[in-house]
């Protein structure tokens, strides 16, 4: 039987080409859309799932509240590691480690140096322990016990020592070179995971040494009201206990040691690690979650959209199979028997049109290179895959083949099977859904469009919108803390001002604009009450206004050798409501010092343009700041330049691999999502548009040609072809216009709350919509219009003869 | 064998009903060759529609073999469509997807026949029509001829008792018409009960019993 069935399945589908074109390419689409958001979505859930007891595995979280703004910090402060297992019960293990950066190491024995060598932490035993791995060489149970140990995993044990066995290395020197230096001995060497994992760390220090005391100003180690997102703890609860059972404990801890303040609340909270991977961890950022329903979401739609052609084709055309239908009816089949034969056709269509997805798959991880996580591999034989596959192929043959198995199998043999079959009077279900369908398509076509254009114009408007500053030929490097010193610095700005083509450089805490945002707290100190205003604030030198191009509008630039600052319009602004005497040469108390305010500078754009403009100083503090801004001279080639500079730096800092980086750059970064959004809803659309025209063109086909009769006849009876068109669009033209109605309004609901996050924006781009509206109008109408002037053609005394 | 009591059948139109049958009683007998004549409309196809229980929508008593249909529930009337009837069409309504082959074991695949046994019962009725040689042809391959030939090997394959034939010979010409009504008359001899509906009338010289129809209504029932 099922071979039976197979066989017409087969024979229909060789039949009908352009229906079978039509329903695997729309399919096709719909499944490798799917497979890749699978795999993104299985790839960002697998992180840290191997785990003995992961599931009781949590990372201590501390929320800091200061002013009604909360701030959530992977850290903790360094003496709650110390006293959480006496204070907080329910704990079965603790581990405390603390990630250190720019570590340069050297090997005695070679005298090779390894800079920048970045997964290296402080841990303690238990980290090896809540986390096992296998141990190549050394005792697990002594390792890191004592002071200058260190355990490295095989793969830097073999960077650092190569061609020697794990053995061998045990008892070896290293250097390690940071804020400390520290000469120490390998304890043990240990297996890298093989798994995912967000644990990317490949040297364990002893935690003996963060705790030494010449360190214990410098980690804040006795300190209670200071974060540092390094310093890590996680707990493993015992059995049976939940986050919730140890609050009550915290708190009490909390009381304790945190010494209350005013404005200010401590938290500690509790993160599963299975949702490690989907915050900002160990400086790496976090996953987005956000990101991962918005690629479920749209391809949910492109799959629901190829699922809707195909519905739509097959029940116009199952009139073409109720013969059929009704023989196997007098031949004594049931109806459950035509819906299984039904189905298993459709079931045919989707395995190919799956095989053809997976193929796809290829072209599109191209395509989203930059959306997909950079060490995702897609195997598309693992068991997850198989799976899910399995489960493509249920869902969309039963949800795209249910329907039309029902309308099929429902015809009577009695009435297919006289001379002839007509379409039914009234209201017709399977007509209603059809039309429906069709503007459902072109609904979500619309709307992907429309989204695009929006969401494009708004990039553009971002990243075309005067700043307030200079942009062009600027180059910066941030030089790390731990190795400059004053000395230093100013050697290496000498060397850069002597380049011919530089034309100013400026030591900064930061550019005038970046991602990185400081902000802190001003006194005023004319007013009596001392009110306090919260800013924004960077440090800078007398250069810096100059180089961003930016003039100074009232009072002076800062001169040097003085405690200055500069304020923006909008703190002027917020002074000149608060303070009757001058506000230029007045003085704002700034940590613990005191600034006369030297002048106003005009409001400009320090952070994305998401942000309205904050009220700002920038006081002159050029020792503490580490980012060199460079003016490159207007001819320079910038690339020549950076490499130039690049040289400068290197023979100045020879551990530095950063090189200077570019300004505009960092500029455009600011928008890189917005960017991806743009990307990825311009794929959505085009293939929201190529599955419906291409539905619509099956579906008309279709439906004009069981026209030709009716066609044929007002031709003979006098009307021209044009008359004859307008008879045949115009129910497409109604269809259409309810389609992009349907469309546009949620479409401008959405975007109108996307666009509510950005500070600055475009106003809600209609002229757009409508121009999105008429041409995919258009487009539809000119398929419509291929069919209907191929039927209007047609010489109307060969149709009639046959009829 | 099949009783029909004060059949009616009519439509609703908007002022009158209009009565396609009105007022059958008739009784077929196992082994008989009827024929239902009458000019087009007059109410064959529907009457043998009620019989080979293809059409519900009718009032009046209709029994086979003494148990009343409208007592039977839906699964007993499927399998007595499937075990008692085998069906011929004018347009022959091959599925034109199978081959000739496929055709004719399309009714043994839903009578849950062994494959081993669908071979021979098909090799037999290939045989039998001498159509051996095109069973892996296409419908739209075959004469008409041909194609009324492998209807009748289809309706006859599941072995069924009654045979139902509208217009068996309609879209045949004459020499290709005698051929299929002397397969239908040696078919009735081996004992297989024939109903067909016609408006040629030397068809009628092939049955035993000849039933003329008019406006719904019986109006003559010969015996030949």
């Amino acid at each position: 039987m099922l071979k039976n069935y197979l066989l017409i399945a087969f024979r229909n589908i060789k039949r009908n080409p352009l229906r079978t074109f039509v329903h695997i390419f729309g399919l096709a689409l719909g499944v490798a859309v799917c497979t890749v958001v699978f795999h993104v979505v299985y790839h960002e859930n697998s992180f840290d799932t191997f785990h003995q007891d992961s599931d009781r595995i949590y990372q201590v979280n501390t929320t800091t509240s200061f002013l009604g703004e909360a701030a959530t910090n992977g850290g903790v402060p360094v003496p709650l590691a110390q006293v959480i297992e006496d204070e907080v019960s329910g704990i079965e293990q603790k581990t405390f480690f603390y990630t250190l950066w720019d570590v340069n190491v050297r090997n005695p024995e070679t005298d090779y140096w390894y800079p920048n060598h970045t997964q290296v932490t402080y841990a303690d035993p238990a980290l090896l322990q809540m986390f096992p791995r296998e141990w190549l060489a050394g005792n697990p149970k002594t390792a890191l016990q004592d002071l200058n140990q260190v355990v490295l995993t095989e793969s830097v044990a073999s960077k650092f020592f190569p061609e020697q066995s794990p053995n061998q290395i045990i008892g070896k020197f290293l250097e390690y070179f940071f804020l400390d230096t520290l000469t120490v001995q390998v304890a043990g060497v240990v297996a890298d995971f093989e798994e995912k994992s967000d644990f990317v760390f490949t040297d364990f220090l002893s935690i003996g040494n963060f705790y030494q005391e010449r360190n214990i100003d410098f980690y804040n180690v006795e300190q209670w009201d200071n974060v540092n997102s390094s310093s890590q703890l996680f707990l493993k609860l015992s059995e049976g206990k939940t986050p919730k059972d140890l609050t009550p404990d915290f708190e009490r801890l909390i009381a304790k040691y945190l010494a209350s303040e005013e404005g200010i609340a401590t938290q500690f909270s509790l993160l599963p690690l299975s949702e490690l991977h989907f915050n900002q961890n160990f400086d790496r950022p976090g996953a987005s979650r956000v990101v991962l329903y918005g690629l479920i979401v749209i391809g949910g739609i492109i799959l629901l959209l190829a699922s809707l052609n195909f519905i739509n084709l097959e029940t116009a055309q199952s009139i073409l199979r109720a013969k059929e239908v009704g023989i196997r009816k007098t031949l004594g089949s049931s109806r459950t028997q035509l819906i299984f034969q039904s189905i298993t056709e459709t079931g045919l269509l989707v395995v190919l049109s799956i095989g053809a997805g997976i193929a796809g798959c290829e072209f599109l991880t191209v395509y989203f290179h930059d959306f997909l996580p950079s060490d995702m591999v897609i195997n598309y034989s693992s068991s997850e895959s198989l799976m899910f596959v399995t489960g493509l192929f249920l869902i969309l043959t039963i949800f795209s083949g249910i329907f039309p198995a029902l309308l099929l199998s429902a015809y009577s043999p009695k009435k297919t099977l006289s001379r002839d079959l007509k379409v039914p009077q009234g209201f017709s279900f399977g007509y209603f859904i059809q039309r429906n369908l069709t503007v459902v398509q072109f609904a979500f076509s619309i709307a992907f469009v429309v989204a695009v254009l929006t969401v494009s114009s708004q990039v553009d408007f971002l990243t075309n919108k005067e700043l307030g500053f200079d942009r062009e030929q600027i180059l910066y490097v941030r030089l790390p803390y731990s190795s400059v010193t004053p000395e230093g610095k100013r050697t290496l700005q000498t060397a850069i001002n002597q380049q011919s083509f530089v034309q100013q450089s400026s030591f900064a805490s930061d550019m005038l604009a970046s991602s990185g945002i400081w902000t802190s707290i001003v006194e005023v100190r004319a007013l009596s009450d001392k009110p306090q205003l919260s800013v924004q604030v960077k440090a800078i030198d007398e250069n810096f206004m100059d180089l961003f191009g930016v003039e100074i509008v009232q009072g002076q630039n800062l001169s040097t050798h003085s405690k200055q600052l500069l304020i923006n319009e909008t703190l002027y602004q917020q002074l000149s409501n608060i303070q009757k005497t001058d506000i230029i040469g007045g003085i704002l108390n700034y940590g613990e010092e005191e600034y006369e305010v030297a002048g106003v500078v005009p409001n400009v754009h320090t952070r994305t343009l998401r942000e309205s403009i904050l009220p700002m100083i920038f006081h002159y503090r050029p020792t503490n700041s580490n980012t060199l801004n460079v003016k490159v001279s207007k001819g320079k080639n910038l690339t020549i330049a950076k490499s130039e500079l690049d040289a400068v730096l290197q023979t100045h800092f020879p551990l530095e691999t950063e090189g200077f980086r570019f300004f505009d750059r960092e500029l455009e970064s600011f928008y890189a999502t917005d960017l991806k959004l743009t990307k990825i809803l311009s794929m959505a659309s085009f293939m929201a548009i190529v599955i419906s025209l291409l539905g619509l063109f099956a579906l008309t086909s279709f439906t004009i040609a069981k026209k030709t009769k009716e066609i044929s006849i007002r031709k003979v009876l006098g009307a021209s072809v044009l008359q004859l068109l307008v008879g045949i669009t115009k129910s497409y033209v109604i269809l259409i216009s309810m389609a992009v109605l349907l469309g546009i309004i949620p479409a401008w609901l959405l975007l109108d709350l996307w666009l509510s996050e950005f500070a600055y924006r475009i106003p809600m781009p209609f002229h757009l919509f409508a121009i999105a509206g008429i041409f995919l109008s258009l487009l539809a109408l000119m398929i419509v219009s291929i069919h209907g002037l191929k039927v209007a053609h047609k010489n109307p005394s060969e149709v009639l003869k046959i009829e | 064998m099949i009783k029909l009591e004060e059949v009616d059948k009519y439509v609703e139109s908007r002022f009158q009903r209009v009565f396609i049958l009105k007022n059958i009683n008739l009784t077929f007998n196992q082994g008989e060759f009827i024929t239902l004549m009458g000019p087009s409309g007059v109410g064959k196809s529907t009457l043998l529609n009620i019989i080979g229980l293809l059409d519900q929508e009718y009032e009046g008593k209709y029994s086979f073999d003494g148990n009343s249909i409208r007592g039977m529930k839906e699964k007993q009337r499927s399998a007595l469509h499937k075990a008692e009837f085998g069906y011929i069409f004018q347009a022959y309504h091959l599925i034109d997807e199978l081959t000739v082959y496929e055709n004719i074991e399309t009714p043994l695949l839903y009578r849950n026949v062994s494959s081993q046994e669908r071979k021979s019962i098909i090799a037999e009725l290939l045989d039998r029509f001498q159509m051996v040689a095109k069973k892996d042809l296409f419908p739209e391959q075959l004469s008409g001829g041909q194609q009324q030939l492998v209807g009748v090997a289809r309706a006859i394959a599941g072995k069924p008792k009654v045979l139902l034939a509208d217009e068996p010979t309609g879209n045949l010409h004459s020499v290709q018409a005698k051929e299929i009504m002397e397969v239908f008359q040696e078919l009735n001899k081996e004992g297989t009960t024939i109903i067909q509906a016609t408006h040629a009338r030397e068809n009628a010289d092939f049955g035993t019993r000849l039933i003329e129809m008019l406006d719904g209504k019986i109006a003559n029932d010969i015996r030949i």
